[in-house]
């Protein structure tokens, strides 16, 4: 399999571009679809919920808590065009590298370069071999008009603990000495 | 195609305690970044309920449900990691059901294409004998599971109160994590779905998503 070598320059479009971007805006569209959801569910349960389901919401109550209140519709919405999973296989100073598997758009995998400049400050401590992000191209619409944009998320996983580093390792003695008993 | 709006949710039923599922207990587990928890905008935060939002998902825990939901495609990953995170730290939370939900708002073209949609999916001639101008109200189907978890996948069709001569397809990929009235008291099963089947669920939900359309819009 042929792979393709690729180096991004930051004028493709930024994960800051995007931060920049108020993106507090879409939560209007988390609650519009919600309340679609809210304003078509029907029948239910003494528990409030439909038929046992797991239908994302349970109709208005009383309880006042549980309702989610009215916003309009949207004002930002994603469009992907181009969309991958990433996993770092080499870091210097100043950029990494990833091999690219497509998840949308393109169905070439490719190897491409990124400037550690373009990651969030928060997830630049992520960046290390093996690290899985994901990365989407594509057109933010926005009332003001489309722009062209990029962004880039790495995958986080919990901290691991003392007490499930010991949990993990207790299991591995055993499991040692089931298969040295076989 | 490209829906106007879509989304995708996570929802658990089981038994949580909202109060845990505060912004920067995530942050302390390094599922959040600090200056997402920073920039929340919390509706409520109690032991019966916990209601937040982010920039790119909301959350929404009561003590029988656990819900994220996001209206970002490039964050659909983001949201499974975040509840495979969650879940791996409480992995002794009694569970229920498992459902993975798709919904779209997409439009067409005129107001004749969209009622001939509604006429496709039910259709009109029997109604007429025993109502005055029917109308397709909202749709619900259920088909089986392709693989072999226990579940059921649920499509529903409506207009949509967002799109001008819109269309709602709300998918419900739901997998049946315990028998009633028991508890699944192991998010093993959780982990396995969201970890394996995830990208299958997204592309059947498309697939059903695309098929939908294609009777709207005969391409």
């Amino acid at each position: 399999m042929k792979l393709e070598t690729v180096t991004l320059e930051p004028s493709i479009g930024s994960l800051s571009e995007i931060e920049d971007i108020n993106l507090v805006n879409n939560i209007p569209h988390l609650t519009s679809i919600v309340n679609q959801m809210i304003l078509q569910n029907g029948n239910t349960t003494k528990e409030g919920s439909i038929n046992g389901g797991s239908e994302s919401l349970q109709p208005i109550t009383n309880e006042w808590y549980k309702n989610i209140p009215s916003l309009p519709i949207p004002r930002v919405f994603f469009r992907i065009i181009y969309k991958s999973r990433g996993i770092v296989i080499d870091v210097t100073d100043i950029t990494f590298t990833a091999r690219l598997t497509p998840l949308q758009g393109d169905d070439s995998e490719k190897v491409a370069e990124f400037f550690i400049e373009e990651i969030d400050p928060e997830d630049r401590s992520l960046i290390v071999n093996g690290a899985v992000f994901y990365w989407s191209i594509g057109y933010l619409d926005k009332p003001s008009g489309r722009i062209r944009a990029s962004i880039l998320r790495f995958r986080r996983f919990p901290s691991w603990t003392k007490h499930s580093l010991d949990t993990a390792v207790r299991r591995a003695k055993e499991l040692k000495e089931l298969l040295d008993d076989e | 195609m490209s829906p106007e709006i879509q989304s995708l949710s996570i929802v658990l039923r089981g038994q949580f305690s909202p109060l845990i599922f505060q912004p920067y207990w995530l942050v302390t587990e390094n599922l959040l970044r600090k200056k997402e928890a920073d920039a929340v905008e919390v509706e409520i935060i109690h032991p019966t309920a916990t209601v937040y939002s982010s920039d790119w998902f909301q959350l929404k825990v009561l003590n029988d449900r656990f819900q994220i939901i996001t209206t970002q495609p490039p964050y659909n990953e983001a949201l499974r990691d975040l509840v495979l995170g969650i879940f791996s730290l409480l992995d002794n939370t009694p569970l229920k059901a498992l459902g993975i939900n798709q919904a779209f708002h997409f439009s067409l073209e005129s107001e004749e294409v969209w009622h001939s949609l509604g006429h496709r999916l039910v259709p009109k001639e029997d109604w007429n004998d025993i109502l005055n101008n029917p109308g397709t109200l909202s749709l619900n189907v259920q088909g089986e599971r392709p693989d072999s978890y226990n579940g059921y996948y649920r499509v529903k069709v409506e207009p949509s109160s967002q799109v001008k001569n819109g269309v709602y397809i709300e998918i419900n990929d739901h997998y049946q994590l315990s028998e009633e009235p028991n508890y699944n008291t192991d998010t093993k099963l959780v982990i396995e779905i969201l970890s394996t089947n995830m990208e299958n669920s997204l592309k059947n939900g498309q697939k059903i998503y695309n098929k939908i359309v294609e009777i709207g819009t005969g391409q």
